[in-house]
């Protein structure tokens, strides 16, 4: 009794350590399978190399002690202004960005804004008394505070 | 040198880890592969913690970071040249259960070893600047701390969405390289990411493999890499594959110090990993001290051995927070009060315990399967490393109940997370229980010779 016991109990050792290690090596296929599709298909979805390359034109001219401030009509509570929030911050490190809303905004000289359309910048930026600086393309605007600009 | 760097820490900490971890008596390759990934581990954590050290004291970052190798890397020489000649603690190795058809999981380890990796290779050329955290948290705060005279900005309260109130470990490892290759690049976090999942995956293999043998070892490995999340989150270059390869080493080097009867040096190693843990992340913090709680009632007084090893980096960690951190309210008393956040937490997580694999891949599953043919007889040895990490998840549903954000979007943006920091543990001490069943045939590997053995380190593995 304890004979046949022993070997069911064998038997479905067996079985057990088979079907981990088929299902686990058809997983790592699987999950391989994955990784490539979105490789290949997804780059940069949030925008940051994009982000990295238009601010890499203009860092030089910020002082890498300045606080950089930055504003959108993209809403922060949506996923997308935030992305389009830490891409700044990430790109002008390590300059620190604050939000028009922080009061160490007041202070900043610079400012980044990101748009979501085609739109009169200069004139989004005078709202605020900032000076357009430069359109680095697709939608991101630098602008400098009026009294800074005299 | 973005690469080099983090293969100079590895070196450095190559010394601290021959000095301290006790000799197993299991082949050599498990040996060299075991020391090899907690070099790496803790090199990387102490040559990050030196560092930050440093820049602190007002060091230039590229100044710092060459002082903090070779700091490491002497002290390591000297703590080794120091204990060459005393008596080693041998790791006493129990005999494993045994298994038909071994090749089976060793092909299966194999193949998703390797799929494992050229995915993580694939994954991170896809996405040089990582995942979310990465680039809005954990790389920006590295940016910070590796600009000469800039480094207050990574706790700056302007941060205000950045987390400045997280600690440094990570974001100082990628600074070093950085500062030491002097070029702000994403290879350095991406071979970072790299050599943190490729750490954890040695460490588990190996750390399988000391206690209970190579067919163990594979199946163990096959296992955990059904865990999707650790596919999803190594190549994020997020903390969180350093911070589990920080916990699992910690509990490895514990595991090897109770099989040497409690070597306190070896207890000393796994304390400093379980510290560089909590100067990784806040749960790494709390892993700490369930780590330690769990320790002093396994190991008695030894376990002072343990805090003693811990105390530095832990001291460092409390500073951190004392002096740097900005103050950050994470708990509310209100939200305590909601029971319903509670029942939403504990349902989010049962979400992501399921979604920790892909049906029927699943870790989960599986273990349950090998349970059900291998019936380990309770009392499961050693209990202490899963009390540890089962108190650490009891803690993330705690926080997350007691978080001042929405309940369900925590859960759903972290839980996965949360999951893989314990996994690893959890896993390994499945293997270990599995591989001691009754009643299975019992696997006797050759003990090989040992290397060096002077008078009493016989009494000290038989103690």
């Amino acid at each position: 009794m304890t004979e046949v016991k022993q070997a069911s109990q064998a038997w479905w050792q067996a079985v057990a350590v088979a079907a981990l290690s088929v299902v686990a090596a058809y997983n790592a296929v699987i999950q391989f399978g994955y990784a490539d599709a979105f490789a290949s298909q997804i780059r940069d979805p949030y925008n940051v190399q994009e982000m990295e390359s238009k601010v890499s034109r203009i860092a030089d001219r910020i002082p890498v002690t300045e606080r950089v401030g930055y504003f959108s009509e993209v809403p922060f509570s949506a996923p997308a202004g935030q992305a389009a929030f830490f891409a700044a911050q990430y790109a002008l490190a390590p300059r620190i960005v604050v939000r028009e809303d922080a009061g160490s905004a007041a202070r900043a000289r610079y400012w980044l804004a990101v748009f979501a359309r085609e739109q009169d910048f200069a004139q989004a930026g005078a709202r605020r008394g900032l000076a357009l600086e430069q359109d680095l393309g697709g939608y991101v605007v630098l602008y400098r505070r009026l009294e800074s600009v005299r | 040198m973005n690469v080099l760097a983090w293969l100079t820490a590895g070196v450095a900490g190559w010394p601290w880890v021959r000095a301290l971890q006790p000799k197993p008596s299991a082949p050599r390759w498990i040996r060299l592969g075991r020391d090899a990934a907690l070099a790496l581990a803790f090199g990387t954590g102490a040559t990050a913690c030196v560092f930050f050290v440093l820049i602190w004291a007002g060091l230039a970052p590229r100044a710092a970071a060459w002082a903090a190798d070779g700091f490491v890397l002497a002290a390591g020489a000297g703590l080794w040249a120091l204990r060459r000649n005393r008596e080693i603690a041998v790791e006493v190795r129990e005999p494993a259960a045994q298994f038909g058809n071994a090749w089976l999981p060793g092909i299966a380890a194999a193949v998703s070893v390797a799929a494992f990796l050229a995915a993580l290779v694939l994954m991170i050329s896809a996405g040089p600047q990582g995942d979310w955290d990465a680039w809005a948290i954990w790389n920006v705060r590295a940016k910070f701390l590796a600009h000469e005279g800039l480094w207050r900005n990574a706790v700056s309260p302007d941060l205000t969405a950045t987390h400045p109130d997280y600690p440094l470990l990570w974001p100082a490892a990628v600074a070093r390289a950085w500062s030491e290759s002097g070029q702000i690049v994403p290879a350095a976090p991406q071979a970072g990411a790299f050599l943190a999942a490729l750490t954890l995956v040695l460490l588990y293999a190996c750390g399988l493999a000391a206690r209970c043998g190579w067919q163990w070892s594979a199946a163990g490995t096959a296992a955990l890499l059904m865990t999707v999340s650790l596919w999803r989150t190594a190549p994020g270059q997020y903390a969180d594959v350093p911070l589990a390869m920080f916990l699992l080493g910690s509990v490895i080097a514990a595991a090897a110090a109770q099989q040497a009867g409690w070597s306190p040096a070896g207890l000393a190693l796994s304390g400093t990993l379980a510290s560089f843990a909590a100067f990784t992340k806040n749960e790494g913090l709390a892993f700490c001290v369930f780590l330690a709680g769990a320790l002093a009632f396994a190991a008695r007084q030894r376990a002072l051995w343990w805090l003693a090893g811990a105390a530095p980096v832990l001291a460092l960690t409390a500073l951190f927070h004392r002096l740097l951190a900005p103050p950050k309210a994470m708990l509310s008393a209100a939200s305590f009060q909601q029971p319903s956040r509670l029942a939403e937490v504990l349902k989010g997580m049962a979400l992501e315990v399921w979604r920790l694999g892909d049906f029927p891949a699943h870790p989960l599953l599986f273990v349950l399967l090998l349970f059900f043919a291998f019936r380990p007889k309770w009392p499961w040895r050693p209990l202490w490393p899963a009390v540890a990490a089962l108190l650490l998840l009891a803690a993330d549903v705690a926080v997350l109940w007691g978080s001042s954000s929405d309940a369900s979007w925590q859960v759903s943006t972290a839980g996965d997370r949360l999951l893989l920091h314990a996994a690893p543990v959890l896993l390994l001490c499945a293997f270990w229980w599995l591989a001691r069943a009754q009643g299975a045939a019992v696997l006797a590997e050759p003990t090989p010779k040992p290397r060096r053995r002077k008078a009493g380190a016989e009494s000290a593995a038989k103690s």
